[in-house]
């Protein structure tokens, strides 16, 4: 095992250099007090270059021999091809270990040595970089699998491409849940077990391919292609959902905007559409089955109720950074910030003019910098000279002030005593421009910040607090008229009721694709349903909650239940595709198991899988031999072997 | 003596290309079998088929009484292997390769090796990349030899080398091989260099073993003669005339297993000279050169209305 180690030594320690290099250059781009003195929230390009390095890394250990042209040198010898293989893994597995430890090292010895910073260092944000740099083991192993795959080398990279974008869009879906601003992990555990689990998997079924020689004119191994062609099914099918899904996002954000509008117009409430007029949306009034209405729209004191909003928890496929830490950055004063976490920790930073050392420190509550509350919320108010950073914490009843020349929050007295219920921002929008048609831009809506105390009303005035006027304390306390909610929340017909303050319904409107255009987009969004792979539609009918969901691999309009005509519809898509697939090998004359094999994986795995079967079965490998390769016959000239044979005449 | 290297009926092609055709033959223990052929003959394939580095498309393949594809680390160990162009690790020094070898290689005799190396003039600090191709070569075969295999697989070691280079790697060759006892397959294009070390030879061309003789056999049973047809009438088109090659007074025959009657015909028709022995090159020259005759698959008649040579 020492032996096939050191043959790979030139290329290895390139590799590791060069990672080593890449991976210390970004950590110090994103700044050292970033990424050691705080909970890490800029590993973005850090996570990038893992998995870059990652792939190359994968990539090298499967194609060194082939690339030397060693590869008969190598194989030749009397070692089996699963022991040639296990060197390679291992020596990805040192060069992933290493990468994991030397560029923290690195960078933080660069600083230790040349920079200001060094003590302000938590090596708690070691775990953050740890689980980041995990992403370049997956990536390894999916590089180390589809180089070994044996097949060519365009069809390797691509199917190694394919399967990281369906990998990583795949642990994003998992490891990953919605936060305020884009995405973030849920902790560096789950994403780091994910990659691990993934690294552990392609790696394993690298194996499958060991000793195996690309040869175009044969049939794949009976091993690879069963574990090799199964697992690029599985990903090409996860990349198909997720790019059926963005696609399918697309129709849906069409439809939802064909869709009309709820406005409210005193009592009552009235469907609108909206088309546009010389740069100018106009709203035109439709009845229940989105018909044009012959009712004009008195545009008079109309507010807008519920207007036609994004479908959500749709994810793009890609790399998606992780963000383990949701890091709100104020700056109460100058040369000094102070980050909020969600968690309800806090920090403080003071910044040197010339040296640019920086000073880290814990912050919090009082002196004992105790962490806030949940539920706590920063309100940053804007002043002339300042900008006041105020903390509401609704748990505790109080609100708490910071005081930049003690470093820490210190408590701040409502009026009165009065104990804090909530930190609320109210909103007055309406539409009472009369003089125009009325549209969405002529909504002025203005956002208040309001506290709202047990005993009174009170609002920020820079770095005081004073009781609120009496308009805003009516927007407060005579709350909504209404509340909106949708009953069905479905993405292709959600059913919207609007009800008072009590609970009684006001309005009811169920939508549902009724003109041409709303037809039109639904049957995109459905269409796109059916090139999903037909094992998650399955999944999604049978398990996932309905409406909106936050897994892009499950299709939400099947999801919870949902129209098991559209399952259907995609089930027999893909039998479509299988049957096709299936006069398509046995015209080629595959075999009878093969083309078995291939109608489940498509079956399973819908059309996307027809790809793998396309790349897996060339019609060259099952070929029947060349005319010309008819026996010629026994050599013309030759000596007998056998000495009796040999007599003279 | 029993077949260490047996080729049945293999075939194999890549794309529409047929290269093995039926390649059948065997190679006795301790023979020294020269395997030649033009470029694209098959050779290689054959070669890396025996070894299980490829798979055919028919017929099997058997090394040490193994089936190829079969072959287990414990068969490999029993089989040295230098395959074209001499690949090597480049970015190692001699005495890498040899730690290498002999890590892997559990029989490696480093007595053996050291006394090569030192003969061949490697010097152990050279790094592979910067070997000459001939010390390269040199290199390949000390280490193939080293681990005492009964089997021995050259892939045209001599490619790429010049004529003192080639010299000197047969004479290693020669030495190494000398009282050693092991079965030799080599494929070559230096056809002076095969009648120095081969026992027997097989000439593959388009797929298919023209030629599966010993030398000796080879060179009585392989005459060239001048013949100068009496009233234009042209040499005849059969299976024992190789080739019929137009020289100013008249043709020179190739001519296998002529007998006397092929020879009182050949007289009836013309002036017959006195036969002269061709040598290997002359002989290869004549089977797999272009306008070949006789031996070929394809029917006389087809052959007749194609070429000048009529009968």
């Amino acid at each position: 095992m020492i032996a096939l180690l050191r043959k790979d030594l030139p290329w290895l320690l390139a590799v590791l250099a060069a990672g080593w290099a890449t991976l210390a250059i970004v950590l110090s781009q994103e700044g050292f007090v970033h990424v050691w003195a705080l909970p890490a929230t800029r590993l973005g390009g850090y996570f990038h270059a893992a998995w870059i390095c990652g792939a190359v890394l994968g990539l090298c250990a499967a194609l060194a021999d082939e690339a030397q042209g060693t590869r008969d040198f190598l194989h030749h010898r009397p070692v089996s091809p699963t022991r040639i293989h296990a060197a390679r893994v291992l020596a990805c597995a040192v060069v992933l270990a290493a990468w994991w430890v030397l560029p923290p090292a690195l960078h933080w010895l660069i600083e230790s040595i040349f920079g200001e910073n060094a003590a302000q260092a938590r090596f708690a944000t070691l775990l953050d970089m740890g689980a980041v740099v995990t992403a370049a083991a997956s990536a390894a192993a999916i590089g180390l699998f589809a180089g070994t795959l044996p097949c060519g080398l365009v069809l390797r990279f691509a199917t190694g491409a394919a399967t990281l974008l369906a990998v990583f869009t795949a642990i994003d879906a998992f490891a990953l849940r919605p936060g305020g601003e884009g995405w973030r992990l849920a902790s560096q555990a789950a994403f780091a077990g994910w990659h691990l689990a993934a690294a552990f998997g392609f790696g394993l079924a690298s194996f499958a391919n060991a000793g195996t020689a690309p040869d175009p004119d044969r049939p794949l191994p009976h091993r690879a292609r069963v574990v090799s062609g199964t697992l690029a099914t599985l990903a090409f099918a996860a990349l198909a959902a997720t790019l059926a899904g963005s696609g399918q996002y697309s129709g849906l954000a069409s439809l939802w905007h064909a869709y009309p509008a709820v406005l409210r117009q005193g009592d009552e409430f009235v469907l609108a559409t909206r088309t546009e007029d010389r740069e100018q949306m106009v709203w035109e009034r439709v009845d229940r089955a989105h018909q044009r209405s012959p009712a004009a729209l008195d545009r008079r004191g109309l507010t807008f109720v519920e207007d036609a909003s994004q479908p959500r928890g749709t994810m793009e496929p890609g790399f998606n950074e992780p963000r383990f830490h949701d890091l709100d950055w104020y700056r109460p004063a100058q040369r000094l910030d102070v980050l909020l976490c969600e968690d309800g920790r806090s920090w403080l930073l003071r910044r040197e003019g010339y040296t640019g050392r920086v000073e880290v420190h814990g912050t919090g509550k009082g002196e004992a910098g105790a962490p806030f509350l949940p539920g706590f919320q920063a309100l940053e108010v804007r002043a002339e000279r300042e900008r006041p950073l105020w903390v509401a914490e609704p748990a505790s009843g109080v609100l708490w002030r910071f005081a930049p020349e003690r470093g820490h929050f210190v408590a701040a007295q409502l009026p009165g005593g009065d104990r804090l219920i909530a930190a609320r921002t109210v909103r007055r929008d309406v539409l009472d421009n009369a003089s125009r048609p009325a549209s969405r831009d002529s909504t002025h809506g203005q956002e208040h910040l309001v506290l709202q105390g047990e005993q009174g009303v009170y609002r920020l005035d820079g770095a005081d607090l004073v009781p609120a006027e009496a308009w805003l304390r009516a927007l407060v306390t005579v709350r909504e008229p209404q509340r909106r909610e949708f009953v069905d929340a479905d993405l292709l017909s959600p059913r919207l009721r609007i009800l008072d303050s009590s609970g009684a319904p006001l309005f009811a409107h169920d939508f549902a694709p009724r003109t041409a255009k709303e037809r039109l987009h639904a049957g995109i969004a459905c269409w796109y349903s059916a090139l999903r792979p037909p094992f998650l539609q399955v999944a999604g009918h049978l398990w996932a909650a309905r409406g909106a969901q936050s897994n892009p691999l499950l299709d939400p309009l099947v999801a919870g239940g949902a129209r098991a005509w559209l399952v259907l519809v995609g089930i027999g898509c893909a039998a479509l595709c299988a049957f096709g697939a299936h006069r398509r090998l046995r015209r080629a004359g595959v075999a009878p198991a093969v083309r078995r094999f291939w109608v489940v994986c498509i079956g399973v795995c819908g059309p996307a899988a027809l790809v793998g079967c396309a790349a897996a079965e060339r019609a060259r490998a099952h070929a029947a031999p060349p005319r010309r390769s008819a026996p010629a016959g026994a050599p013309r000239i030759a000596t007998p072997r056998d000495p009796v044979a040999q007599a003279p005449g | 003596m029993s077949d260490v290297i047996r080729f049945e009926d293999v075939h194999r092609h890549f794309g529409r290309h047929a290269v093995l055709r039926g390649l059948t033959f065997e190679v006795r223990r301790g023979e020294i079998y020269a395997f030649l052929g033009r470029n694209g003959a098959g050779k290689t394939t054959a070669l890396r088929i025996l070894l299980g580095l490829l798979a055919p498309h028919g017929g099997r393949s058997e090394i040490l009484g193994v089936d190829s594809t079969q072959l287990q680390p414990a068969h490999r160990a029993r089989i040295g292997y230098v395959g074209e162009g001499h690949r090597l690790y480049p970015a190692m020094r001699v005495s890498d390769a040899i730690a290498f070898e002999a890590e892997t290689r559990s029989t490696l005799d480093r007595g053996f090796v050291a006394r090569a190396v030192q003969r061949c003039g490697l010097r152990p600090a050279q790094v592979v990349a910067r070997l000459s191709r001939g010390e390269r070569a040199q290199l390949s075969l000390i280490l193939a030899a080293a681990g005492r295999p009964d089997v021995l697989v050259f892939d045209d070691p001599a490619m790429g080398l010049d004529v003192v280079m080639r010299r000197s790697l047969l004479d290693a060759m020669i030495d190494l091989l000398a009282g050693f006892g092991c079965t030799v397959l080599f494929s070559s294009h230096i056809l002076t260099d095969v009648e120095r070390i081969a026992d027997r030879v097989g000439i593959l061309h388009e797929g298919t073993m023209l030629v599966d003789a010993t030398l000796d056999d080879l060179k009585r049973r392989v005459a060239r003669w001048p013949w100068q047809p009496a009233n234009g009438a042209t040499p005849p088109v059969e299976a024992r005339v190789l080739r019929a090659t137009r020289r100013h007074d008249g043709f020179a025959l190739t001519l296998v297993d002529a007998d006397a009657a092929l020879l009182e015909r050949l007289r009836a028709h013309g002036r017959l000279g006195e036969p002269a022995t061709p040598d290997l090159e002359e002989l290869f020259l004549d089977l797999t050169g272009p306008e070949r005759n006789g031996l070929l698959s394809e029917s006389l008649a087809a052959r007749a209305e194609r070429d000048e040579v009529t009968p």
